[in-house]
């Protein structure tokens, strides 16, 4: 039946069939991006941690003693640096929760402005941030003075910069308004009818919040969670800034490796050590964010 | 005690320089099915959470029972709403939803399951009890929303056009089922409503309001029958509305039709319902006018003609549609007519 065959040849293809292969084209240039630029190198730094670096040369090969280093020599500045960033992100997630909800639920028209005011501080920069903290915290900075004004201390403190509560401070600083998108993006999605109900129905505004809101946002807060712990991980500038020189952080050392002591190799076990224990920890809080925020 | 079981006092919420809601004094009986209707926009929405305790007003006082609850937040009052848009909670299944009232008073697991199948039962939702809210339809929502309010048996249940967002066959459906379900739990249910047919179905008072003020309440057949004013006839069912003058108790419709009408001279409407005119040039009626048809509106069991006086003023009369091939041509000259009680008179404001 050639009649058959030539309205087969000439009909446009199914609709379906078009939008798979538009659907490709489209996704093609960012999938070459993603492959190229993300798990190529990866891939190479992974092959990498198990070659070894000699005197002046890197030796091809399959050894563990790169990650038996990272644990005998760095366990330390590894377990502090999620200490620290446990601690940041944990501080940051909440306090991003508190400013989202009030600007979602609470505030108004004024809310809209103070979230401009906190993302627009994202254009600053991050050494900005860094600096303004120095400002602040250092000896002759505004905090000290300010104290010495009011008559409540008589020497500036010491105390106040390098140190890790000033990597905290300006890491959180760093971090908020990362974490308030996430959340403030999924607090748009519960209605305010539903707190009104709850509340109708006897609900204490505390009460409404745990159970009506924090069930319906938990994957936003563990983006939020996540996302500030990885910087807040990674980060080598802050602590070299603003910390304490004899505890530096896990990227400090990471970065030593790759530009100082040209240890390739054990600069990539030790950031694969560090990834695949943020990972770890954040399965972790995830199954806690999920358990206790469970809808009851 | 006797006295109202809901009394509002001079209840007003102004915005800024708008006031949604005028100075409001009502009275809700227990046991009633209360019903507020009027035009969107008119401030029922805001009337109601005044009520529920959501929007704090401007003045005036609310008192259940003869208790002061104006300052009163939402969790302390005996009432119970149904929001427009329901609100229920998207992460709750069915059953969780209508148990969350319970749940926040301690009630004992044995109690809080019975109570919960109870509600299942009354409102039709067994088989979709385990259900996520996502996971269930228009009606099936509306339903697990009447039931999670009234679970808590709340001494004045608030129904924000609770079946504005539901087609009309499942919208009828639930007339009934609410007038049932009123019926067999008893209690005060207060609805707001666009509505009229459906205030007409369900309630046994009204409260007609229009830009943020009451302007007649009482039974909806007497709304129907004497209406305040040109509004609420028109907006109470259909309504023909006539201006005219009234010189010394004699208002003229049209050149040869007079109504006798004592009081004061000034201008008037004249309104007449649809169903109430006749038709045809034997109708043996007190009034008559000529008129000039139009068009015809096939409505079902009955059908609408508009007419066209020489005035200019428009017509409809409501006739069987049986009748409806009985009728003249379009365009042909008619007598119309109504008995002499059947027109109400209203002063023009
Ligand atoms: N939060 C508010 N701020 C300002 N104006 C409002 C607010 N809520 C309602 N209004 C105004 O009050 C009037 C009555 O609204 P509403 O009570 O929702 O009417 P309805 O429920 O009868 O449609 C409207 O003009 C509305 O724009
Ligand atoms: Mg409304």
């Amino acid at each position: 039946m050639p009649e058959n065959l030539a309205t087969k040849l000439t009909a446009t293809p199914s609709p379906d069939g078009r939008s798979r292969i538009a659907t490709i084209v489209l996704l093609l240039p960012a999938f070459l991006v993603f492959l190229g630029l993300f798990v190529a190198p990866l891939s190479f730094f992974f092959v990498q941690s198990f070659w070894k670096a000699s005197i002046f040369s890197i030796v091809p090969g399959f050894y563990l003693d790169n990650y038996i280093e990272v644990f005998t020599q760095y366990s330390g500045p590894l377990l502090r640096t999620l200490d620290i960033a446990f601690l940041v992100a944990t501080v940051t997630t909440i306090l991003g929760f508190l400013f989202a909800y009030a600007v979602r639920f609470s505030l108004g028209s004024l809310g809209n402005v103070l979230l401009l005011t906190a993302l627009t501080t994202l254009f600053g920069g991050y050494l900005v941030k860094i600096y303004a903290w120095l400002t602040i915290l250092g000896v002759d900075g505004i905090l000290n003075s300010a104290l010495i004004r009011l008559g409540l201390i008589r020497q500036p403190l010491q105390i106040l910069l390098y140190n890790t509560g000033a990597v905290v401070v300006t890491l959180t600083h760093y971090l908020l308004p990362l974490a308030i998108l996430p959340i403030y993006g999924a607090l748009r999605e519960v209605d305010e009818t539903e707190l009104a109900a709850a509340r109708d129905m006897g609900a204490s505004g505390g009460r409404a919040m745990r159970d009506i809101v924090l069930p319906q946002i938990r994957p936003a807060l563990l983006a939020s969670f996540g996302l500030c712990f990885l910087l807040a991980a990674g980060d080598y500038v802050t602590p070299a800034l603003v910390g304490s020189p004899g505890r530096a952080m896990f990227g400090n050392f990471i970065q030593e490796q790759f530009s100082l002591r040209m240890n390739t190799p054990e600069g990539a076990a030790m950031s694969f050590t560090l990834i695949a224990a943020s990972l770890a920890l954040l399965c972790v809080v995830g199954f806690v964010i999920n358990r206790v925020f469970r809808a009851r | 005690m006797v006295g109202p079981l809901l009394e509002l006092r001079g209840l007003a919420k102004r915005y800024g320089a708008h006031t949604a809601v005028h100075p409001t004094s009502l009275a809700i009986e227990k046991n009633d099915f209360f019903a507020i209707l009027g035009p969107s926009g008119c401030g029922k929405t805001t009337l109601l959470r005044m009520i529920g305790g959501f929007v704090p007003p401007s003045e005036g006082r609310i008192l259940v029972a003869g208790a002061d609850v104006t300052r009163l937040p939402p969790e302390r009052r005996p009432t119970g709403m149904v929001f427009q848009n329901y609100g229920l909670f998207p992460h709750m299944t069915a059953r969780q939803n209508i148990a969350y009232g319970l749940r926040l008073r301690r009630t004992a697991r044995r109690d809080l399951d019975r109570a919960v199948d109870e509600m299942l039962a009354l409102v039709h939702l067994e088989a979709f009890a385990d259900r996520l809210v996502p996971q269930l339809s228009g009606g099936q929502r509306q339903r697990v929303a009447l039931a999670r309010a009234l679970i808590l048996k709340p001494q004045v249940l608030l129904l924000d056009e609770p079946l504005a967002a539901l087609d009309l066959k499942l919208r009828k459906a639930m007339h009934r089922e609410l007038r049932q379900i009123h019926q067999a739990i008893g209690g005060t249910f207060i609805l707001v409503s666009h509505d009229q047919t459906e205030v007409m179905t369900l309630a046994n008072r009204v409260a007609v309001m229009n830009g943020g003020k009451v302007v007649q309440q009482g039974a909806p057949r007497d709304i129907y029958t004497r209406p305040a004013d040109a509004f609420v006839s028109a907006f109470v069912g259909e309504a023909n509305i006539l201006p005219a003058n009234r010189l010394r108790g004699v208002i003229e419709l049209a050149p040869g039709t007079v109504l006798a009408d004592p009081g004061p001279d000034q201008p008037v409407n004249v309104v007449i319902r649809p169903e109430q005119i006749q038709f045809g040039p034997g109708a043996e009626t007190a009034i008559r006018l000529q008129a000039r048809m139009v068009d015809a509106i096939f409505l079902g069991p009955f059908s609408h003609l508009r007419c066209e006086l020489a005035t200019g003023a428009s017509l409809l009369v409501q006739i069987d549609s049986n009748d409806l091939n009985r009728m003249p041509a379009l365009g042909s000259n008619v007598t119309l007519g109504w008995q002499a009680g059947n027109h109400l008179v209203l002063d023009q404001a």
